[in-house]
């Protein structure tokens, strides 16, 4: 057995699977051969320092699932399955590390090009090209019909950071929004080129008991998201404005109206379990 | 129930078009996936463009699958082929040099380039044995790597290795010792690196 015949040897040994004629001789070789025992030696440390390898902590990006959602989206929409089902759920932007849950737009459906059902919805009142929400329970949806092709963009009002894009031809649809996120978090739903976007603040799986704080109109109503675990609809055309609020009413329109009453916009309660605030 | 029969009742569902099921699929394996991505490309973007399109071959070779391995050792395999196809793209993009600059509107700007490596407070923190090792692995050729981080970050067995990449069990002890020895020659050319 010369020196490199030996190493072909190293793992099996070291595993304790070499069979007992080739053990004995690779054993043999060891004790005579000085450099082949420094380098059975090295490697041994080299095995070792490989099964640390697995205690590396590796951090999950953010990114990941908007990234295979959005992958996954194109492949269906290339495919041009009018009857499709869409495979993709977003993650929000604020978290980071391992199973980090964030947003879901559970398992949107499509459907076919048909007048979508509105009773109860927050809309603008058409029906085609416009972004509505609705409640069913606990259960907040989002409902958008196309008339025709349309692209329809999910992104992150703080950041600019677009979350999902999925794109439309003449069809419907109607898709679950959850934040399994604690904190409540802001979206920004927007069709491309038709200035036809919307917000709305949807709260997360924890309370949040802060009462009073500042910030613009978007912050207000995250902080009412979040407070009164009611999701809250922004269809105000400045929501940058600068506004202070104090939780003392029990109910979120009230505490809403409360923080706005000097400003130039009102707040809507026409659904059960939504807020909508908007121009006066 | 048994992470093999958990996944086989979901791929069922999945192929029957149930996309809720291969929802639940994807989260349920995409941080494995991408740990092991990442282990082989040590860059997040790649390694995160790496589990995207092996779920995307998964959801398009979903009718495929068939049951007879495990869900894991089928997404190793793609996963480990996608990985692959994107070093090979690599491989035959022409590069960019550093000295480049870039002509706008405002004249020339000097390109940026990405320092894809650890920051140096990265650098500080990370036990440097640790390190030498994660970037000897990364100087292996790809199939050897890959079968490196099977074995040692996934704890897989040579059984589902050599599944996995469609080898036959001897071949993969015979290349993983042969990566283990070309690793060991790696880290003493660091180490005399750092010596001299």
């Amino acid at each position: 057995m010369n020196h490199d015949k030996a190493r072909e040897f190293f793992s099996a040994y070291y595993e304790g699977t070499l069979d007992g004629g080739l053990r004995q001789s690779l054993e043999a070789k060891l004790k005579a051969d000085a450099d082949l025992q420094s380098d059975y030696a090295a490697f041994v440390e080299t095995v070792e320092e490989l099964n640390d390898l697995k205690s590396e902590e590796i951090e999950i990006p953010i990114f990941l699932s908007d990234r295979i959602a959005t992958r996954l989206e194109q492949v269906q929409t290339d495919r041009k399955t009018g009857f499709a089902t869409w495979a993709l759920w977003l993650r929000g932007v604020t978290v980071a590390g391992l199973g980090a849950a964030a947003i879901l737009f559970a398992i949107p459906f499509v459907k076919g090009n048909h007048s979508a059902s509105n009773a109860g919805a927050i809309s603008s009142g058409a029906t085609q090209d416009e972004i509505n929400f609705k409640t069913e329970g606990s259960k907040l949806m989002l409902q958008y019909q196309a008339s025709g092709t349309k692209t329809i963009v999910v992104s992150s009002p703080s950041t600019g950071k677009e979350i999902q894009r999925f794109s439309l031809n003449g069809q419907k649809i109607e898709s679950p929004i959850e934040n399994s996120l604690s904190n409540a978090v802001l979206f920004k739903i927007e069709a491309v080129g038709d200035k036809n976007s919307r917000m709305i603040a949807v709260p997360g799986s924890s309370l949040d008991k802060t009462r009073t704080g500042s910030g613009s109109i978007q912050d207000l109503a995250v902080a009412i998201a979040g407070h009164y675990r009611i999701p809250v609809v922004v269809d105000a055309s400045d929501v940058t404005r600068h506004v202070s609020w104090s939780f003392s009413s029990p109910d979120a329109r009230s505490a809403a109206s409360q923080a706005l009453k000097t400003e130039g916009y009102s707040v809507d309660q026409r659904q059960e379990g939504m807020l909508q605030i908007m121009d006066r | 129930m048994s992470e093999f029969s958990d996944d086989h009742m979901l791929i069922a569902r999945a192929q029957r078009g149930d996309r809720s099921a291969f929802n639940a699929l994807i989260r349920k394996h995409e941080v494995r996936a991408y740990q092991y991505a990442f282990r082989l490309t040590r860059n997040p973007e790649e390694a995160a463009d790496v589990v995207s399109d092996a779920f995307v071959r998964i959801f398009n070779a979903l009718h495929n699958f068939k049951g007879q391995s495990a869900f894991t050792t089928w997404m190793y395999r793609i996963l480990t082929n996608c990985y692959l196809d994107v070093k090979k793209k690599e491989k035959n993009r022409t590069t960019t040099s550093l000295e480049s600059v870039l002509q706008t509107a405002d004249g020339e700007v000097e390109r940026q380039i990405e320092d894809p490596s650890a920051s140096p407070y990265q650098d500080t923190e990370k036990n440097e044995r640790e390190r030498s090792v994660e970037e000897a692995v990364s100087l292996l050729p790809e199939y050897q790597r890959a079968m490196i981080v099977m074995y040692h970050a996934e704890s897989m067995t040579y059984e589902e290795i050599a599944a996995a990449l469609d080898l036959p069990v001897g071949t993969v002890k015979s290349r993983l010792n042969r990566a283990r020895i070309s690793l060991r020659e790696l880290l003493m050319k660091n180490e005399e690196l750092f010596l001299n």
